[in-house]
């Protein structure tokens, strides 16, 4: 590792955690976990509009049957994780979002059967990208890094722009998490065959695997399984917060930047994670929809770390129940400590389709807050190029037009900034509370815009009873 | 005596150079103003506090002025000045009635999902799982709507709840705007029975999250002489077209979240409503737990 | 579902892990690092100079205190040290014959109109200690223009009249008839002036071990001393001193080493960006250098890093870092 340290690529900014937690469920082979007694399937596990439950309460459905369709193109379908019987739809609080959300529940019964027509080998070679793209759109697969975009959308890119370079992230850059490194070691023929398809599906030649290079394990089986395949290269990335971000992996492995509000289409190139990338081949080659995932069980709040192949919709209580959680846990978080959702309670989470990890923790700090003493640390740690010592400043005292003069929609919210922070300030959550208002802003002029034209259309003053505004 | 003679001179000539100047700019800089815009204007209270809806009171004297706006919506200024602008402008004005913000919430013993931290304002909190509180739907206690209040007519009472002083409330709509959980109606002092709480729960799920919750048990609704108040999505809400405050459903309610501000009592100063309000959230709670 | 004693959680935004450095850290570690100067200090002048780092920590802790507890109802924050490095960089530039009342003085000016007036830490404009020096250079110009002395070792609270001291020109000494101080001397601080600023080499070990540690940009230190280490070599000097034109003598006498290493380095009142860390120190190195040559005051330090600090926002405003794929190469 030593000798390669100067073929190290990277980005600037970023930061590295003294203890990133790996080492806890690092070599911890996966195991299937037990199947969910009741599995709850929320309508909406990507970032898009959700899906229209096309099953009724009392249904019995077999693994693996589209019990939620999608009724736009940024959208996924929603697949039964478990055969059984519909027993209630309603709605939820969403475990990532907060919101309320349509939730399928299925009571399990009968065998963990198939339905007809799934799991089934394909012939990937005589497919088209169109064949590909459909099966891919049919399983339901989205980004299982956290984000969930739907992976068929990023699939299809416009027209007018050329995709040169297919990446496989295989970073995992948030501290703890270790399924996708899992994955490539246990997986790895599946996962660079699951790479050629997107290339195939993608029609593109060039392909990189980026590593980061504290899993030199997982590089050497990449690089015998890619073999002597020239245009698939294997690329070792020094070991950094976000390096696995789809900005900083391109910048580190092509050189190539684009802003943060764009999609890496821009830059020519294509990124998928290590899971997302088994989940298209087991969705292309078998015809199995998303149904599953690894999830990392870890962190110092279980006594025993592990992998574990989880259904969709899986209550977690039982899962950290088995990793014997210690009485003194006192935060759970979905995905990794630097981007992953804290969630509010044990009884009532169920896993999504991006839930890659499970971070339990004990004594889980508060911080206090005060003034930025502006030692520039986070504009340093910033691998997007802002400033979040202004930033901070004026989303606190609630300047979001000056704050948006400055990027405030640029950001990402990766986290770095408010990790260094030395003053202790929540810089990702004034942030987010900005973003959000400025959101609801911009819905209130559209609606008094719309309200305007439509007194203007009745052409009569009309006093309404509701609020002025 | 010279140097007082040349201190004079001198000063007088400075004042009369930059005299001539500064009527000089005055003329050959002079924007032209509609004096109906500056009438209008004059006759604002100029407090900006955008309850009319406009940015300020020289943008709501232009849109009375250039284009016709009714003249009534100056809700600080109230009837005195809607009518010298209807002076102005030569129309009559039309009465409109004061409006006052309501708190569509009655939480009580709404105990927390989580322990909270991070950013202390209500809008920070909501982003977080949608809030600390139990009750999803409820007011989550920051007090966003006390900052932003621009007459300080909210305080925030040790229960954790805010309430809203009539006398002071322009009806400005800010409250309504910065609560995340929309809490807040503006709506006609005249209407002052209200369904206190936006729970969309069943009946037995509320319960357990609030003293105080809209159980959708519909009583309300059979009661209503005026056919004003429907439950729909187990929660009940008030046509207030149709509601006549008789308060019918106030006396069924069985959880006490329909309420008669005032008791049937003719609206009176504010400071009185809001002593009764205080008094009711303090005392009219079902004891039947304990 | 099971509500049998269910975990209470906590929850918070993303990230949920925090770095190591915090403000007291940061601090303390300052602290530390200005303890070899002032270890110097008290070995060239006497423990009066002890008594007046002293007197300046407690005034300025105690000022903090006070403020924060009974006239802005904050919780006292003194713990974190801040107030700490406000005292001893006050006592480190005062002569070391002060009378014990300046330090006093000026650590109360220092935390009470600098700091808390504008806000607390992180929102004053100018550096304390400097703004406060400035204030006493003004209010008290005889004892601390006149006093550069070198005291050998006295008494513990014995003040510069009952001592034996030898009163010296400072290195920096613009008319005619100063003396001039060979380079080892002023390297190792056996030179007069302020308590803190004489020794080099102490200084330049602490401020090493502040960049060692990432508290402090070395673009500042390096930007400023490269500065006036060129600009003393090239500019006609109005100086009639033997070392006018001699850019090591002028990088090593007087308060440069100090200012370079822990003023301008002040992380509140210097820029954020690295660009304009640069930016900064330069502005410094060229102020001082004027202020050295052809001003009145035989010394720049303190005026420069306080004109700096004032135009640090707009230093800011045009270093902004660069968006990443914005503008690119």
């Amino acid at each position: 590792m030593l000798a390669g340290v100067k073929e190290l690529k990277s980005f600037n900014g970023g930061i590295h955690p003294p203890f990133d937690g790996k080492s806890l469920s690092k070599n911890k082979e996966i195991t299937q976990a037990p199947l969910p007694e009741v599995a709850y399937l929320y309508m909406s596990q990507h970032i898009g509009v959700p899906a229209k439950p096309v099953v009724a309460k009392g249904d019995v459905v077999k693994k693996g049957q589209k019990i939620g369709e999608a009724p736009a193109l940024v959208s996924a379908h929603i697949h039964a994780t478990v055969a059984g019987k519909v027993t209630d739809i309603t709605f939820k609080p969403h475990p990532v979002t907060g919101a309320r959300t349509q939730v399928v529940v299925i009571q399990r019964e009968g065998d963990d059967e198939w339905a007809p027509g799934l799991d089934e080998p394909q012939d990937v070679e005589a497919m088209s990208p169109d064949d590909i793209r459909n099966l891919i759109r049919e399983a339901g697969t989205v980004g299982l890094g956290g984000a969930a975009f739907p992976t068929h959308v990023k699939l299809s890119p416009p027209k007018d722009k050329k995709v040169d370079a297919v990446i496989l992230n295989g970073a995992e850059c948030e501290p703890y998490l270790t399924c996708d490194y899992r994955l490539l070691m246990e997986k790895t023929k599946e996962v660079i065959e699951g790479l050629k398809i997107i290339m195939k599906c993608l029609g593109c030649k060039n392909a990189y695997v980026g590593i980061e290079a504290n899993k030199p394990d997982a590089y050497d089986k990449v690089r015998s399984a890619v073999g002597e395949d020239p245009h698939i290269k294997v690329e070792l990335l020094e070991v950094k917060y976000p390096q696995g971000a789809e900005h900083q992996l391109i910048k580190a492995i092509l050189g190539r930047e684009f802003k943060p509000t764009q999609l890496p289409i821009e830059a020519g190139a294509v990124v998928h994670n290590v899971s997302t990338t088994y989940a298209i081949y087991e969705a292309v080659k078998y015809k199995r929809p998303l149904i599953q995932r690894v999830v990392s069980i870890t962190g110092d709040g279980v006594e025993n770390p592990n992998n574990l192949l989880v259904r969709i919709g899986t209550p977690i209580e039982p899962l950290l129940k088995a990793a014997r959680l210690k009485e003194d846990a006192n935060k759970v978080i979905y995905g990794g400590p630097l981007m992953g959702i804290a969630q509010p309670s044990i009884a009532d989470a169920v896993t999504v389709k991006g839930t890659g990890g499970l971070l339990v923790m004990r004594n889980a700090g508060e911080w206090q807050s005060r003034a930025c003493i502006r030692c520039g640390k986070c504009v340093d740690a910033c691998p997007y190029g802002l400033n979040p010592s202004l930033l901070s400043i004026l989303c606190e005292s609630e300047h979001f037009q000056q704050a948006m003069e400055f990027n405030l929609m640029e950001c990402k919210e990766c986290g770095c900034c408010t990790y260094v922070c030395t003053s202790r300030r929540p810089i990702v959550h004034l942030i987010k509370t900005a973003k959000y208002e400025l959101a609801r802003q911009k819905a209130r002029a559209q609606e008094a815009q719309k309200a305007k034209e439509a007194q203007k259309a009745q052409a009569a003053p009309a006093v309404t009873a509701t609020a002025p505004k | 005596m010279e140097t007082v003679l040349a201190a004079l001179i001198s000063m007088g000539f400075l004042g009369l150079f930059f005299g001539l100047g500064l009527a000089f700019a005055s003329e050959r800089f002079h924007v032209d103003v509609n004096p109906k815009v500056e009438q209008v204007e004059g006759s604002l209270p100029g407090i900006n506090c955008g309850a009319c809806g406009y940015a300020g009171c020289s943008k709501y004297a232009q849109a009375v002025a250039l284009e016709g706006v009714p003249v009534n919506l100056c809700v600080p200024g109230g009837e005195a000045v809607a009518e010298k602008l209807g002076n102005v402008m030569g129309v009559k004005a039309e009465k409109r009635e004061k409006r006052v913000a309501v708190l569509m919430c009655s939480a009580k013993n709404v105990k927390d999902k989580f322990h909270y931290s991070g950013v202390t304002n209500c809008r920070a909190a909501f982003l977080v799982q949608g809030g600390q509180k139990n009750c999803e739907y409820g007011c989550l206690s920051f007090g966003d709507c006390v900052v932003v209040c621009p007459t300080k007519a909210i305080k925030m009472q040790p229960n954790g709840l805010p309430v809203v002083n009539e006398d002071l409330c322009i009806a400005c709509g800010k409250c309504a705007e910065i609560c995340p959980k929309n809490l807040y109606k503006i709506l006609p002092i005249s209407k002052y029975v209200h369904v206190r709480c936006m729970n969309l729960d069943k009946g037995g799920t509320a319960k357990k999250k609030c003293d105080n919750p809209c159980i959708a048990c519909m009583k309300c609704q059979k009661v209503c002489p005026f056919d004003a108040i429907h439950v729909t999505n187990n929660l009940a809400v008030i046509d207030y077209n149709k509601c006549t405050s008789c308060g019918e459903c106030v006396k069924v309610c069985p959880t006490n979240i329909i309420r008669n501000y005032r008791d049937g009592r003719p609206a009176v100063a504010g400071w009185v409503n809001q002593w009764i309000d205080m008094a009711m959230v303090t005392k009219r709670s079902p004891k039947k737990r304990s | 579902m099971s509500n049998a004693q269910e975990k209470v959680l906590l929850v918070t935004t993303s990230p949920h892990i925090r770095g190591p450095e915090d403000i007291p850290r940061v601090m303390w570690t300052v602290v530390g690092a200005l303890a070899p100067a002032g270890l110097v200090g008290v070995y060239l002048f006497g423990y009066y100079a002890l008594f007046i780092v002293i007197l300046s920590v407690l005034a300025a802790v105690l000022t903090e205190a006070v403020i924060q507890k009974y006239l802005l109802g904050q919780p006292v924050s003194v713990k974190d040290g801040s107030a700490v490095i406000t005292g001893i960089l006050l006592a480190y530039i005062l002569p070391p014959g002060v009378p014990w009342y300046i330090p006093i003085v000026g650590a109360i000016f220092a935390i009470a109109i600098v700091k808390h007036a504008f806000g607390g830490l992180g929102n004053n404009i100018w550096n304390p200690a400097l703004a406060a020096r400035a204030f006493l250079q003004v209010a008290y110009p005889a004892p601390i223009n006149s006093d550069w002395r070198v005291l050998k070792q006295g008494g513990i609270f014995s003040n510069i009249t009952g001592v034996d001291s030898i009163t010296q020109a400072s290195p920096l000494f613009k008319e005619f008839g100063g003396k001039t101080y060979n380079y080892t001397d002023l390297l190792t601080g056996n030179v007069p002036g302020c308590i803190g600023e004489t020794s080099a080499i102490a200084l330049i070990l602490g401020g090493l071990y502040l960049i060692y540690r990432g508290y402090v940009d070395w673009r500042v230190p390096a930007g400023y001393i490269a500065t006036v280490f060129i600009l003393a070599k090239f500019l006609p000097a109005k100086i009639e001193a033997p070392w006018a034109n001699d850019p090591i003598y002028h990088v090593l006498a007087g308060g440069l080493m100090l200012g370079a290493f822990f003023m301008a380095t002040d992380m509140v009142t210097s820029p954020l960006t690295k660009k304009g860390l640069l930016v900064f120190g330069i502005g410094c190195g060229v102020l001082t250098t004027l202020i050295r040559f052809y001003a009145a005051y035989p010394e720049g330090v303190c005026y420069s890093i306080l004109l700096m600090n004032t135009a640090t926002p707009i230093i800011d405003r045009y270093t902004q870092p660069r968006l990443l794929g914005q503008g690119k190469k």
